[in-house]
């Protein structure tokens, strides 16, 4: 119900997490020194890409849209933020389905390409 | 001999011993199901086109095939639909959505392909919320087809996004349907719908053909009446699929037999934190059913990851790119949801670095996840904490808000993102009555291409109680006001070719 995604991401602010219950918890990452917004207020970020999603798409969007998209972009950068209570190395590289091989039957080897006759 | 009216609320494995006693044949059952599906599926908002040649095509040949003494197995001649994501040869398919309404493809999806190879009766592609709901819908009246209506009470939703998979199959229009899953999608309006429902594995059934949301996470499964349905079902839908590189050789033989050993559950701790009182009642007297045969550990502590947010910024830079020329087109606003006209521009703007974080944190959620599963069979939670909600309110406000938790009141695990992100499978049955007569469920949770366990679980379960055999109220879904468009029949002169079609 991907409709619950964006209400739940508008729901994170609040949302306490539970007691940390593995390792690849971290703690809470230092804040920022800055006076923050209030809780629902979008950030400067979520502003500036809401501007940018204005020069992009404007002439798509109707009254009252760029409001949505600005609290959807502030919900989203929430959600981010939250993903960095997980702790990542260097090394930890993400899940994907990409291979060199071609789907399909396995490549037959190419033969090796001529040298130039001298 | 003709069928009678409520044959389809047989499951698949009584009608297919019907239909091999001669007690029926695959016509008759096919015709109940386009009867039902007309009179019916609009007033459900479940139906997007009716087959009615083709299907009767298909059903004239596997009664041939069944006079000749050739079974192609267990969903021989048995009518069947398919959720409106999975292309169908030159038959439209609209992913839900208006701006796809003419769309017509020139090839089967392969799990259409495999469902007739194996001689069940597509008889209708079903209705669904538009683009599988990855705009981001906050309403249930978000298809052209008008919304998903529950037939258990048709003031509610069937849940979504496979909202007309859940009611057609629950109100007894079709013996089984297929779904998709990209986090919720099967198990949301299977549990709205009373019905069982199986998330597949993540690689164990082919998405070729079908609609893309977002590649790493969409799946297709069953929703049936019983456990032992889904996995006859799944049985013919799964395997390797050249034209789907995610797939994997294991494929899934359902092959019921004896038990064992007694099987080991987990009851996860909060499960029923912030649940409806009802589901959390019903959620403790399926435990206690659970203990009659199986080993139960309780209070399990589930992992405390941010499953929530990395499903949403996945699926909204998959579902961005995946929809790219659509958004970028503006023909968004030809969606009929409020909120997915404008959804996409947002979704747009998700960064590249958020989304391969989110990508590399499944890594540790995937292991979390197998190690707390390696020592169950599985993990047992309702699968709601609610019922289905009232048509016509936006779930972010709903008609009757609850008053907000206390801050440190736990929450309950989020199990479906958990399982969606890991690729997890899970099965779904009916548990219970709850308010506003509206079903309640039980769900399993497995280790990764467990699926025999979960559906011998469930069948289990179903065996000790009688959750699955009731049936909704049909009176009042036949009083129900049609407020879906006219039923969109695809007549074939022969079937498969797109020039001979007319709507």
């Amino acid at each position: 119900m991907p409709s619950a995604r964006r209400s739940f991401l508008k729901s994170l602010a609040a949302a306490p997490l539970l007691p940390a219950a593995l390792a690849q918890v971290a703690p809470n990452p230092p804040q920022p020194p800055s006076p923050s917004p209030p809780a629902d207020a979008p950030s400067p970020m979520a502003e500036s890409l809401a501007d940018a999603a204005r020069h992009r798409f404007g002439a798509h969007l109707q009254p009252g849209d760029l409001d949505e998209i600005r609290k959807a972009i502030h919900g989203n950068l929430q959600a981010a933020e939250r993903l960095r209570k997980v702790t990542l190395t260097n090394a930890d590289e993400p899940v994907t389905t990409f291979s060199a091989q071609l789907p399909g039957p396995t490549l037959r080897e190419q033969p090796a390409p001529r040298r130039p006759r001298r | 001999m003709s069928a009678p009216d409520d044959v389809l609320f047989q499951p698949v494995r009584a009608l297919g011993a019907m239909l091999r006693a001669g007690k029926v044949t695959s016509v008759e059952l096919t015709e109940v199901s386009l009867r039902r599906l007309e009179n019916l599926g609009p007033r459900l908002g479940a139906l997007a086109t009716l087959m009615r040649a083709s299907a009767l095509t298909e059903a004239r040949a596997r009664d041939a095939e069944a006079t000749a003494g050739r079974w192609r197995g267990p969903l021989h001649g048995i009518p069947y639909g398919a959720k409106d994501l999975l292309s169908t040869k030159g038959i439209p398919t609209t992913w839900g959505a208006e701006p796809y309404r003419e769309q017509v493809f020139d090839h089967d999806a392969t799990v259409i392909t495999r469902l007739r190879e194996a001689g069940a009766v597509l008889v209708a592609k079903l209705a669904m919320v538009e683009l599988a709901g990855g705009m981001g819908y906050n309403n249930p009246d978000a298809s052209f087809t008008g919304p998903g209506r529950s037939p258990w009470n048709t003031a509610y939703w069937s849940g979504g996004s496979s909202s007309g998979s859940g009611a057609a199959t629950a109100a007894g229009l079709v013996a089984f349907a297929i779904g998709s899953e990209t986090s919720g999608s099967i198990l949301t309006p299977a549990t709205f719908c009373g019905l069982s429902g199986l998330r597949p594995t993540y690689g164990l059934v082919s998405r070729h053909g079908a609609m893309a949301l977002c590649w790493t996470l969409d799946k297709l499964g069953p929703m049936c009446r019983t456990a032992d349905d889904c996995g006859l079902v799944l049985a013919a839908m799964a395997g390797q699929d050249p034209k789907d590189p995610t797939t994997v050789a294991s494929g899934f033989d359902y092959a019921p037999g004896p038990r064992a050993r007694r099987p080991r559950i987990g009851v996860v701790r909060h499960a029923t934190a912030r649940s409806q009182p009802e589901v959390k009642a019903a959620f403790e007297q399926s435990v206690a059913v659970l203990r009659t045969f199986a080993d139960v550990t309780d209070d399990v502590e589930f992992p405390d990851l941010p499953y929530g947010p990395a499903v949403g910024i996945i699926v909204d830079a998959e579902g961005a790119a995946a929809f790219r020329d659509l958004i970028e087109s503006g023909r968004t606003r030809l969606l009929r949801e409020k909120a997915d006209r404008w959804g996409g521009y947002a979704m747009m703007m998700t960064l590249a670095a958020d989304y391969v974080d989110a990508m590399r944190v499944r890594v540790p959620m995937r292991a979390a996840l197998d190690d707390l599963l390696g020592r169950y069979d599985a993990l047992v939670t309702p699968t709601r904490t609610a019922v289905a909600p009232p048509i016509g309110y936006d779930f972010d406000k709903p008609p009757q808000p609850t008053p907000p938790p206390a801050a440190d009141a736990p929450a309950p695990p989020a199990t479906i993102p958990a399982g969606n992100l890991a690729g997890l499978p899970a099965l779904c049955v009916p548990n219970g009555i709850g308010r506003h007569g509206l079903p309640t469920s039980l769900q399993f949770l497995g280790r990764a291409f467990s699926e025999a366990t979960l559906v011998d679980l469930g069948d289990r379960y179903q065996n000790a109680t009688g959750w699955h055999l009731k049936r909704p109220p049909m009176e009042k879904v036949g009083q129900t006001p049609s407020l879906a468009a006219p039923v969109r029949t695809a007549e074939f002169a022969e079937p498969g070719r797109p020039d001979l079609y007319r709507l």
